[in-house]
């Protein structure tokens, strides 16, 4: 029996793409690196242990890296199964957190275990993925089955809710998966392009209901107001970084900055590690999503080609507007960098998206295979 | 798992199939969707290619190509902040303001979270600040107050550990003056954003941005005159005072005190007088000191000699005014006894002698019908009669010192002039303020010689007897005149004057020390005539400056004829 487990553990792993994995290993490595960097001043400055986050963080380390393992080792029908299991878990939680839940800062995201606080947001967009792509991939292929509708309908559900609580980052990321998904699955360019007039329009909305959201963006086009403060200060840290860096543990912008550890973890990285190895961050980045989408090429899996683009465009999404933000190209969306930023549940539910982007591309091999 | 008969493995990859691969097969339509899923990923692999290619083009602008090498210190560490307003030092360099860089605490009400839990903690770090007023300037919104300004490195850091991102630090500076009091007036004020509001600091605000500024001010000069006039105001319990030294042949201004004065490093107080510079806002009649005037002008216009003598026996009648004499000696004076005496009628005697067109025109070279051309805001302008009321009667009053009101730099520039040789200086706070500028002869050599001997007659006639161990050679004149209230003199109030130069075989500094109403007090036989007050004052500041000032103590000075005459008739008359 455990030889049987050992076999199949093995064989699992030796299927899995390795390019993938061992970037995945490399952010995660940097991720720990930098909470060690950043978190402590953080910490400091809330009156906590200068362990704190870092303790906090490795607690989810073990849980975050067992999830992406046993997600990557799923067979296609149990990652659809677990997909809308978690779907509909997280959708219940959302839907309790948008008007029961309690409210920090202005909007209601979080439920708590105990001490530890989850963001259902988190876990639900990596499933809302896979969902959509099955339901697409199967709305195309098989003659009578509605995959658009129910999964137009499904987006709307979870757009609501998210506007509700309101999480904005959250929902133009749902939304960038979305459009991407349906753009794959085959849809005319005219209609690609009046969803790209509807995503203005919802960012508009957005700009003109959500105060915060207002707020933002005004800063971000008025930087003379002097209201951008972190973004002020990033820039500041940016402009004596250099090639190298002041070194590990050197910078001070962390001392400055109320969000060193999770949106603005990029301006740490830049200034203790300098240029060179902030680029080889993003470069990693770049890889594991060109190296994602240069997969699917080769995928002859339609469901499986349409769920890797939605879940890479999450991670692609988020790095590039956590970056944006934090190099003053975009404004402010407290948005996470995946892997690299402090957050338990973010943690987790990366881990358990990039299983399942493991777990999809494994068949990889395979197809080859059959071919 | 050989029990499970469908499972199938590929030699060497012994993967099972997945049951979810039923995609895979190949039909029409299926390879149609694949091919343009395909297609649809390149357009996806270029956009995000370029995304990631923007933020690495980005990061590379931002720390390589705009790189400033900070060497890696800490902002709250560096040193070489920039002073922006540079300091004010007396004549010999010791600073006397300076500037200091600071920070300034605001907060951004917009953007603040918790105020209240915020005010707690500001309170906490800034005990002088209520509460109430800080939530008062959160809740008053916008996106910037100043919660406190020029705050210490040690309230930086600990505002920097509550970490409250709408709290922002900004540099400052605090203009200190190391010498509290004692330049108060002179140096002035800045507002809170440094900015010059009174006194040398406004004058020279566009200066001091650019280098130091040395004042014709000495540090010790100015403190001596002060601690005497502080000590004399109070033993003759003078409403204030003020004291001015000057170096009579460059007219740079060696000490200009004002009393009451106030502390610029504290909030300045709401005391109209104490803010109030007498020494060059003040405009008074100076009284029997414009005697000296009215000699020099009779004898440059060589209306009378020195050796001349006037009938002083009786009051004489202007008009319908009798004018008398106080303390009169009711008979004939020499010129240099009518000073000594101070002798009202023997002044206008000589005064309606000369003539008041030529008194007129005299006064009119000392600058005493213009606001002084010095570089201070707080300038006097001059009061004196009009031209076409000036006749006798005014002109025996301007005689002995009424009718006409200058400030107390107006009379030290002028008597400095009488004993110089003869020319006039405007007065200048500035260290070689004078060099390169024009001066004007207002008198000639001659008469300023023979005032030189007439104004030290005045004070050494009897200074044997008064004060038989001063050893500078002092000449001067004193001058008591009845205050102003209300356009009426006031009996029995004065403001006393003295006006000395020394040492006068070859003067070189002059002193002016002016008492606003001193009382008489036991000491004086309840005296308090400028004799009484002003004068110890004003000899108590030269025997301290004197030595300091380099000058000698007096060597013996052949005095001229006329001179011993008149003294010696005087001690006879004395005795009688």
């Amino acid at each position: 029996m455990f030889e049987k487990i050992k076999s199949f553990l093995i064989n699992r792993y030796r299927s899995l793409d390795k390019g993938l994995l061992h970037a995945s290993f490399i952010l995660i490595l940097f991720g720990i690196f930098l909470t060690f960097a950043a978190s402590p001043a953080v910490a400091e400055r809330n009156h906590f242990d200068s362990f704190h986050f870092i303790k906090r963080q490795f607690v989810f380390l073990g849980p975050a890296l067992l999830v992406l393992f046993l997600t990557s080792f799923l067979s296609f029908q149990q990652i659809r199964r677990v997909s809308g299991l978690i779907f509909l878990g997280a959708l219940i939680c959302m839907f309790y957190v948008s008007f029961w839940g309690s409210e920090i800062n202005g909007a209601r995201r979080w439920i708590y275990i105990g001490s530890i606080g989850l963001q259902p947001s988190e876990f639900m967009k990596p499933a809302f993925a896979v969902i959509c792509a099955w339901l697409l991939a199967s709305g195309r292929l098989i003659k009578q089955f509605p995959g658009y509708l129910i999964a137009c309908f499904l987006y709307s559900i979870v757009a609501f809710l998210l506007f509700k609580q309101p999480d904005v980052g959250m929902l133009l990321t749902i939304s960038g998966i979305f459009c991407v998904q349906l753009f794959l699955s085959g849809i005319p360019f005219f209609i690609v392009g009046l969803l790209g007039g509807g995503l203005v329009m919802l960012g508009m909305t957005a700009y003109l209901t959500l105060d915060h959201v207002h707020a933002r963006v005004n800063r971000f086009l008025n930087p003379e107001q002097g209201e951008a403060y972190q973004v002020e200060k990033s820039l500041e840290t940016l402009q004596n970084a250099g090639w190298f860096g002041k070194g590990p543990g050197e910078g001070i912008v962390k001392y400055e900055l109320p969000d060193a550890h999770t949106d603005f973890i990029l301006a740490v990285s830049a200034e203790e590690f300098g240029f060179i190895l902030t680029a080889c961050l993003i470069l990693v980045f770049a890889f594991i999503v060109l190296r994602g989408f240069w997969l699917m090429r080769q995928e002859n899996n339609y469901f499986c080609q349409i769920a890797v683009a939605g879940l890479l465009t999450q991670i692609a999404f988020q790095a590039i507007v956590n970056m944006g933000s934090t190099l003053n190209l975009l404004p402010t969306k407290g948005m996470t960098l995946p892997f690299i930023s402090y957050g338990g549940s973010s943690l987790v539910s990366i881990a358990f998206a990039f299983g399942i982007i493991l777990g999809l591309t494994r068949c990889h091999t395979l197809s080859r295979g059959l071919e | 798992m050989r029990h499970k008969k469908e499972v199938f493995y590929y030699a060497g990859l012994e993967v099972p199939i997945d049951p979810m691969d039923k995609y895979r097969c190949l039909d029409a339509a299926t390879l149609g969707a694949l091919e343009k899923a395909k297609s649809r990923i390149a357009i996806i692999m270029v956009f995000f290619t370029i995304c990631f290619g923007i933020i690495l083009g980005r990061l590379f602008y931002l720390t390589v190509v705009n790189y400033q090498s900070r060497q890696f210190i800490p902002s709250a560490l560096q040193t070489e902040i920039p002073l922006i307003r540079h300091n004010i030092k007396d004549r010999n360099g010791i600073e006397i303001a300076m500037s200091v860089p600071t920070k300034d605490l605001s907060i951004n009400p917009k953007r603040t979270k918790n105020p209240e839990e915020v005010a707690k903690q500001l309170v906490r770090i800034f005990p002088d600040l209520s509460r109430s007023d800080i939530l008062r300037k959160i809740h008053a919104g916008g996106s910037f107050r100043y919660i406190k300004r020029n705050i210490t490195p040690a309230e930086q850091n600990a505002v920097n550990w509550l970490g409250y991102y709408f709290l922002n630090l900004e540099d400052g500076e605090k203009r200190i003056y190391l010498q509290n009091n004692l330049f108060s007036h002179i140096i002035g004020t800045v507002n809170i954003d440094n900015q010059g509001t009174s006194g040398l600091e406004k004058t020279y605000d566009k200066e001091l941005s650019e280098r130091d500024l040395y004042l014709s001010l000495d540090l010790s000069v100015q403190e001596m005159t002060r601690r005497s006039l502080e000590k004399g105001i109070e033993k003759y319990k003078a409403q204030g005072g003020l004291g001015l030294v000057m170096d009579v042949n460059t007219g740079e201004v060696l000490a200009s005190v004002s009393l009451p004065d106030y502390n610029p490093n504290l909030p300045l107080e709401n005391d109209p007088d104490k803010l109030f510079n007498k020494a060059t806002l003040g405009s008074y009649e100076f009284g029997s000191v414009f005697k000296l005037f009215n000699t020099a002008m009779a004898l440059e216009s060589k209306d009378i000699q020195p050796w001349d003598v006037f009938d002083a026996s009786e009051p004489i009648k202007i008009g319908r005014k009798l004018l008398a004499d106080y303390r009169g000696q009711n008979r004939p004076l020499t010129v240099a006894e009518i000073l000594m005496h101070s002798s009202n009628v023997g002044s206008v005697r000589i005064a309606l002698k000369a003539g008041y067109q030529k008194q007129r025109e005299f006064l009119g070279r000392f600058g005493f019908y213009k606001q002084l051309p010095i570089g201070l805001p707080e300038r006097a302008t001059p009061q004196f009669p009009k031209a076409q009321k000036w006749a006798d009667i005014t002109s025996a009053n301007v005689a002995f010192g009424y009718g006409i009101s200058v400030s107390p730099l107006h009379l030290i520039a002028a008597v400095s002039a009488l004993v110089n040789g003869g020319y006039y200086r405007v007065p200048t706070f500035i260290k070689d303020g004078n060099k390169g500028m024009p001066e004007y002869r207002v008198i000639s050599q001659r008469t300023s010689d023979i005032m030189r001997h007439l104004m030290w007659s005045v004070i050494n006639w009897d200074i044997k007897e008064t004060n038989p161990i001063f050893p500078y050679a002092v000449g001067g004149k004193t001058g008591s005149a009845n205050l102003l209230e209300n356009g009426k003199y006031v009996k029995g109030t004065l403001r006393t004057t003295f006006v000395g130069v020394f040492p006068m075989n070859a003067p070189r500094y002059a002193v002016l020390v002016v008492l606003d109403n001193p009382h008489g007090i036991k000491e004086t036989w309840n005296f308090n005539t400028a004799g009484w007050n002003a004068k110890p004052i004003g000899l108590e500041i030269i025997t301290q400056i004197a030595p300091y000032l380099g000058v000698a103590p007096q060597e013996h000075w052949e005095q001229p004829a006329y001179i011993q005459r008149s003294i010696e008739a005087s001690k006879a008359a004395k005795k009688r």
